[in-house]
């Protein structure tokens, strides 16, 4: 722990607090990720144990970097390397439109993230905006791996309750258990289209409230587009709604663009596109090319000085080992590497968007449910 | 089983048998796969050779249970603490002290589960938190399918070379040879030592290492450290040996 200065809260996640801190020798800025292990009846923390795993051996341009490990009293620290922003806060940043080689380059540097992730067998399960960081230079960095499996033995059954609802895979929503990398597939699409909108594309308030959202925007499947989706263990029958035009709801975007959303957000998981050809696709080599992520325009840049102000002082005031104010009575803006979506409850964000709360609140209950059934999963094993 | 004859061995080697026969036994009454015991023994050899001052801090199989108990998470076959805790427990009475025994049960349970994650700190801490472990299964496999496709050996004769190979990889594990070498020149060696066992079964044509890239000098080295094994001991076998497991 002396080997870092601690400064201000990020944010607070499931497993715990995260800090911004610098270290001492160097100045450089990291982000301390503080796991609390206190009386754990199955000891060390099985998500942090995967984490750890799965991050030494993912190692990518566009995943974060885990830069060290310690233990510290009764907890566990995770030290990343530090991201000012994340993409939710693009995607809320209402300043100046995102510009389509902007969207191109968040999508592109995502699927990079993936891709790769896929290529070593490894599912995120847990894809959504505010879990593709940005540094301080604008490269996008796919974090959080507490959900993270691998995945290839094809008969191991995995709990369906992973990612947050809105970007939930319609086979994970009809409860299939036996799914594969089209999930994280399913969840980057939706976060595209999210870039496009400027809005959640389907933006449910349940479980059927999703389905019904993604089959109002998609059509109802059939077995003729999904063989074998009646026999999915939560299948309900909806309305037969035909597949609406995409082009009304994104009546700027290309062909190319559609096309590729069409395939991500295919159906059947089985015909739904893969990371790697999606980076094929001919969306990507297209004009407008994809801006490279140093000329992104930095969007959050602003927020981050008032950000620093704030911890300065909050620094000052908590000298030492101390807990810097909680995010919750401090105003500080959130910025930061696990804005969670519990933070906006009082939000001084002039973004911030009153509606989305109940249905932020929703969606973060149901994630604490997911962690819980994804913990009876791994432990009821036998 | 190794009890049996075996000739001087030190201290730490002495220690390193203990610990594998009772992850072996540990692992088969939990029904944990091969690689998850694979992976508690590369645990083992870390805590125990690379720090052997603290090495007294735990009983030999406290640590080994710990070692099972990490090793499960991390190749997500995770068993209960009590689960784990009641297995080594039986296999601790059964090897030493019986005075120990029936003096309270419950006591004793609630105890060795509080030590044994007291040791899976220490060793997450001595592990520097570096648990990523290769073994030589999946690439002992991929020789075999080189020298298969180089049209060194039959299509039939292909498994009984893989599951020689499988088993001399298993007793592998009671070396420290795994913090020493690769487990690709572990996989390596484990081959051209099962070529050697079955030459009788079937004929190589000279240097046939060289057609699959397979360094003789390092897989004589290591395959002579295994069969040092054999030197102290009968047979031996860290976990079931069944290739498909």
């Amino acid at each position: 722990m002396d080997r870092y200065v601690k400064g201000r809260t990020l944010g607070e996640g499931t497993f715990g607090v995260v800090h911004e801190a610098r270290v001492e020798a160097t100045g450089e800025r990291v982000a301390i990720k503080k796991i609390r292990l206190g009386k754990l009846k199955e000891g060390v923390n099985f998500t942090a144990i995967r984490e750890i795993k799965l991050l030494q051996e993912i190692e990518h341009e566009h995943v974060i970097a885990l830069v060290d490990v310690f233990a510290h009293k009764k907890n566990l620290n995770l030290v990343f390397e530090f991201c000012g922003g994340d993409l939710e806060m693009v995607i809320r940043d209402k300043t100046a439109p995102l510009e389509r080689g902007e969207v191109k380059s968040y999508a592109m540097m995502t699927l990079r993230a993936v891709a790769h992730c896929h290529e070593r067998w490894v599912l995120h399960r847990d894809l959504k905006p505010n879990n593709l960081l940005i540094a301080p230079n604008g490269c996008l960095k796919l974090a959080d791996f507490g959900l993270a499996r691998i995945f290839g033995s094809p008969d191991r059954r995995f709990t369906h309750q992973v990612f947050a609802r809105w970007y939930r895979a319609p086979e994970l929503l009809l409860g299939s258990k036996t799914y594969g990398p089209g999930v994280d597939i399913w969840a980057v699409g939706c976060i595209i289209a999210e870039l496009m909108l400027r809005r959640p594309f389907f933006a449910g308030s349940s479980d059927i409230d999703q389905l019904g959202k993604v089959y109002a925007a998609l059509g109802t499947p059939t077995e003729t587009n999904w063989p074998g989706v009646s026999a999915l263990p939560d299948f309900i029958e909806f309305v037969y709604v035909p597949p609406p035009n995409l082009r009304d709801t994104f009546p700027n975007e290309t062909d190319e663009a559609l096309d590729l959303l069409r395939k991500m957000l295919e159906y059947d998981p089985n015909k739904r596109i893969t990371a790697a050809q999606a980076l094929e696709h001919p969306y990507f080599h297209t004009k407008p090319a994809p801006i490279p992520y140093e000329q992104l325009p930095k969007r959050f840049v602003a927020k981050e000085a008032e950000a620093n102000a704030a911890a300065a002082a909050a620094a000052a005031a908590a000298a030492g080992d101390e807990e810097p104010a909680s995010p919750a009575s401090a105003r500080q803006p959130k910025t930061g590497e696990k804005r969670r979506l519990e933070d906006t409850t009082d939000s001084t964000d002039p973004n911030f968007r009153p509606k989305l709360d109940e249905e932020d609140r929703e969606s973060l209950r149901k994630r604490k449910g997911a962690l819980d059934a994804a913990f009876a999963d791994v432990d009821g094993d036998d | 089983m190794s009890s049996s004859i075996r000739t001087a061995k030190d201290a730490s080697t002495e220690r390193r048998w203990r610990y594998c026969d009772f992850l072996k036994e540990a692992g088969m009454k939990l029904k944990v796969p091969q690689l998850t015991i694979a992976t508690a023994a590369v645990f083992c050899h870390r805590f125990f050779e690379l720090d052997s001052q603290n090495a007294q801090q735990f009983e030999t199989a406290v640590m080994a249970t710990a070692c099972l108990f990490l090793a499960g998470k991390v190749e997500e076959t995770p068993k209960p603490l009590n689960d784990l805790a009641r297995t080594s427990h039986l296999l601790q009475r059964k090897a030493s002290d019986p005075t120990r025994l029936e003096s309270s049960q419950q006591e004793l349970h609630v105890e060795l589960k509080e030590t044994i994650l007291r040791a899976e700190r220490v060793l997450l801490h001595r592990l520097g938190f570096d648990f990523n472990v290769e073994h030589p299964y999946k690439h002992l496999l991929s020789v075999i399918k080189r020298m298969s496709q180089a049209g060194l050996i039959e299509e039939e004769s292909t498994k009984t070379l893989a599951q020689v190979s499988w088993n001399f990889a298993n007793d592998s594990l009671r070396t420290s040879l795994c913090l020493e070498y690769s487990a690709n020149h572990i996989a390596e060696a484990v081959v051209y030592l099962a070529t050697k066992f079955l030459s009788s079964k079937f004929e190589l044509p000279k240097k046939w290492w060289e057609a699959v890239n397979v360094d003789p000098e390092i897989s004589e080295l290591i395959g002579n450290r295994i069969l040092d094994l054999y030197e102290q001991t009968g047979p031996v076998e860290l976990g079931y040996s069944d290739i498909s497991t």
